[in-house]
C-alpha cells in the first residue's frame, strides 16, 4: 500500500517535471516568433507627420501618454525603457540591457556639444516584444523624449533612419557614433534575419535623432 | 605691356613634401606608410597652363604615429622665392595671411586635415592695389573615420573682389556650382609675346569647391588610398591678352581711353550666384598695363579667338587653396583614443535583440530530464510492489 502512494507521488512529479520543462523550453525558443525578428522595411524612408503615428506592438508601451519617468526614454509610439550606462568591452561591443524594460546608454552626455548619445535596446526577449521593436517602425520626423535622473525632459526629432547589415557596423561606427561631431541621439537595436551564434539577428537598425528641445 | 609665358615642366616646380614626425602617442603602432591612413594639407599651388610652370608649397603629411604636421608661418606668399616665381611667373603672388594648415593622424589613427588661412591672389603689375581677388576666413577640412563615413568641407566667410577700384564682397559659390567673375582687371602671370602694348587686359575667374582627388594640384608624393576625399577652392583664371595684329599698327596705336575706365564695369557674374554687393564702385587707381615688353619663349595654353579688337590669346592659370586629402584603406578601423585601451573607440558590435531562449534551454532540459527520472522511478516502484507468482 506504501509503495502505491510511493509510486504515485513519483509519477505525479514526472508529469509535473515535464510540463514545465515543456512550457519553459516553449516559452523562450531560440529562435524568436517570426512578429518579434522585423525584417527590414521595403518601402523608402518618408518623413511621417508626428500625428501619423501606428499602433504600439511594444509590449511595454504604454496605451496611453502616462508621465515618463525619470532617467528613461519613451520613443515615438511610446515604448520606454529605463536608463542603464555601460562601457565598451575590450573588442568594441556594447553590451546588452538585462531586460526589456532597460536600455544600455553610451557615449555622450544628454545635450552635449559634441557626440553622440547611444541608447540601444532589446528587439525582444523571451519571446516578448521589446520597446525598441518599433525602431523598425520609425520615420524622420517623430519625436523622442528623454527624460534625467532630475526630470530634465529633452527632445529629440529624428532625422535619419538606417539599417545595416552587422558586419558593416564596423566601418560606419565612427561616423554614427563618434565623439567627434555634432551632438545627437541614436537609438539601436536588432532585426532581420536570425542567424544565432554571437550575432543573433543579422541587422542592426539604427535611427539617429538631433535635439530640439532641452529643459 | 606684354608678358611672356615660359613653358616649364612641371618636375621645375617646388616639390618639398613636408611628413614631420609628431607627438607620437606611447606605445602605438605607426600606421603603414604605402597603404596606411594618411591625410595632406597644402596651403595653394599654382600652374600656368596645361603644361606651364606650377608651384606647389610645401605640402603636410600626417605622420605615421599619431600627431600633427604643421605648415610655418614663415611661409606668407606662394610663390615665395626666385625659384617659384621663375617657375609660376613673376606676376601672380597668393598672400597666406596669418594660416593654419595642417595633417593630423589622430590617436585613433583616423587621419585629418585642414587649411585655414585668408587668402589673397595679387597681380603684382598693379603697384597700388595688386589685390584683386580675395577669400576671407576660407577653410577646407577633410576627415577620414571609417571607409564608410569620409568628409570634407569646403567654405569660407566671405569673397572680395576687385571692382571699379575697391574690393567689394559678393556671394560665394553655392554647393557644387561654379561661380564665374568676368572682366576682372587682372592680368596674365607672365609676359605674353606679341601682346599689344598699351591694351586693356581682363580675365575671368571661375571660383568653384574641389570634389575630386583629381582636381588637387599635388606633388608626386602626395597619394590617395582605397577611399580618398578631398576638398579645398578652385579658382580657374583665363587672362584675355589682345595681340598685335600688325606691329607698325602696334607702334602706331594710341592708348585706349576705355583702357583705365573699363576697369570701373562691374564684374558679370554667371553660374547660380550673384554678386550681393554691387556698390563701392569708383576709378581704378591703377593698371594692369605698364607697356613693360620681355623677349618670347614658348606659350602656354591658349586660344586664339577673333575680336573686334583684334587677335586675343587667352592664358590659362590654375590655383589650388587649402587643397586637403585624406585616404583611408578599405579595412581600417579607428583604434581606441590614447588611454590604453587596445578595443574600438566606438561601438563596433551591437547585439542588442538577441534570441533570449538561450537561458531558457538549461533550465527546459533540466526539467525534462527530471521528468523523465521520476517517470522511471514512479514505474521501478509500481513494478516492485506487485506480487510474484505463488505469493499470496
Amino acid at each position: 500500500m506504501r509503495r502505491r502512494y510511493v509510486a504515485g507521488g513519483l509519477g505525479t512529479l514526472a508529469v509535473a517535471a515535464v510540463l514545465a520543462g515543456v512550457l519553459v523550453l516553449t516559452s523562450g525558443t531560440d529562435e524568436p516568433a517570426s512578429h518579434a525578428a522585423p525584417a527590414p522595411p521595403t518601402a523608402p524612408t518618408a518623413a511621417a507627420t508626428p500625428a501619423a503615428t501606428e499602433p504600439s506592438r511594444a509590449s511595454s508601451a504604454p496605451p496611453t501618454a502616462a508621465a515618463q519617468p525619470p532617467g528613461t526614454v519613451r520613443l515615438p509610439e511610446g515604448g520606454t525603457a529605463r536608463l542603464v550606462r555601460r562601457e565598451l568591452t575590450a573588442d568594441g561591443t556594447l553590451p546588452i540591457p538585462d531586460g526589456l524594460d532597460e536600455a544600455t546608454w553610451w557615449g555622450a552626455k544628454l545635450g552635449a556639444e559634441h557626440g553622440a548619445a547611444l541608447l540601444s535596446g532589446h528587439v525582444n526577449w523571451a519571446d516578448r516584444t521589446g520597446p525598441f521593436d518599433e525602431l523598425w517602425r520609425s520615420r524622420e520626423g517623430r519625436r523622442v523624449t528623454v527624460v534625467d535622473i532630475a526630470g530634465g525632459r529633452w527632445v529629440y526629432r529624428i532625422t535619419d533612419v538606417l539599417t545595416l547589415h552587422k558586419d558593416e557596423l564596423a566601418g560606419h561606427a565612427e561616423r554614427l557614433f563618434g565623439q567627434d561631431g555634432p551632438h545627437r541621439l541614436v537609438l539601436v537595436t536588432c532585426g532581420g534575419d536570425y542567424v544565432g551564434g554571437t550575432d543573433g539577428y543579422e541587422d542592426n537598425r539604427i535611427v539617429t535623432a538631433e535635439l530640439v528641445a532641452r529643459p | 605691356m606684354t608678358r611672356f609665358v615660359t613653358k616649364l615642366a612641371a618636375g621645375a616646380a617646388t616639390l618639398a613634401l613636408a611628413a614631420l614626425p609628431g607627438a607620437a602617442t606611447a606605445q602605438q603602432q605607426a600606421v603603414d606608410e604605402e597603404t596606411g591612413p594618411v591625410a595632406y594639407a597644402n596651403a595653394a599651388a599654382l600652374k600656368v597652363g596645361e603644361k606651364g610652370g606650377s608651384v606647389i608649397s610645401e605640402t603636410q603629411r600626417s605622420p605615421l604615429s599619431p600627431g600633427t604636421s604643421r605648415l610655418a608661418q614663415s611661409r606668407t606668399t606662394v610663390p615665395g622665392t626666385d625659384d617659384e616665381r621663375a617657375a609660376a611667373g613673376p606676376y601672380y603672388e597668393i598672400g597666406l595671411g596669418k594660416h593654419h594648415v595642417a595633417a593630423t593622424l589622430k590617436d585613433t589613427n583616423v587621419p585629418t586635415a585642414v587649411a585655414r588661412a585668408d587668402y589673397a591672389l595679387r597681380d603684382l603689375a598693379r603697384k597700388n592695389d595688386p589685390t584683386v581677388l580675395e577669400f576671407q576666413g576660407a577653410k577646407s577640412e577633410v576627415t577620414c573615420p571609417a571607409p564608410g563615413s569620409l568628409t570634407g568641407t569646403t567654405s569660407a566667410e566671405k569673397l572680395w573682389v576687385r571692382h571699379g577700384g575697391k574690393l567689394v564682397s559678393v556671394k560665394l559659390p553655392s554647393g557644387n556650382e561654379p561661380l564665374t567673375l568676368r572682366d576682372l582687371p587682372l592680368g596674365p602671370p607672365r609676359d605674353v609675346p606679341d601682346a599689344a602694348a598699351g591694351e586693356r587686359v581682363t580675365s575671368d575667374v571661375t571660383i568653384s569647391r574641389i570634389s575630386s582627388y583629381d582636381d588637387l594640384l599635388r606633388q608626386e608624393q602626395w597619394r590617395s588610398g582605397d577611399v580618398t576625399v578631398a576638398a579645398g577652392w578652385q579658382v580657374e583664371i583665363v587672362t584675355h591678352v589682345p595681340k598685335a595684329v600688325k606691329p607698325t599698327k602696334v607702334t602706331d596705336a594710341p592708348e585706349s581711353p576705355e583702357a583705365k575706365s573699363d576697369d570701373t564695369a562691374a564684374p558679370e557674374t554667371s553660374g547660380t550666384t550673384e554678386t550681393s554687393e554691387t556698390t563701392g564702385a569708383g576709378e581704378e587707381s591703377g593698371t594692369a598695363s605698364t607697356g613693360r615688353t620681355d623677349p618670347a619663349t614658348e606659350q602656354t595654353k591658349h586660344t586664339e579667338h577673333t575680336e573686334d579688337t583684334g587677335d586675343v590669346e587667352d592664358v590659362v592659370t590654375r590655383i589650388v587653396l587649402g587643397g586637403v586629402s585624406c585616404s583611408l584603406p578599405q579595412d581600417f578601423v579607428a583604434a581606441a583614443g590614447g588611454d590604453g585601451r587596445s578595443g574600438p573607440a566606438v561601438p563596433v558590435k551591437i547585439p542588442a535583440g538577441d534570441g533570449p531562449g538561450q537561458a531558457a534551454t538549461p533550465w527546459g532540459a533540466g526539467l525534462l530530464g527530471a521528468g523523465v527520472l521520476f517517470g522511471g522511478a514512479a514505474v521501478l516502484v509500481a513494478r516492485r510492489r506487485r506480487p510474484g507468482p505463488g505469493a499470496e
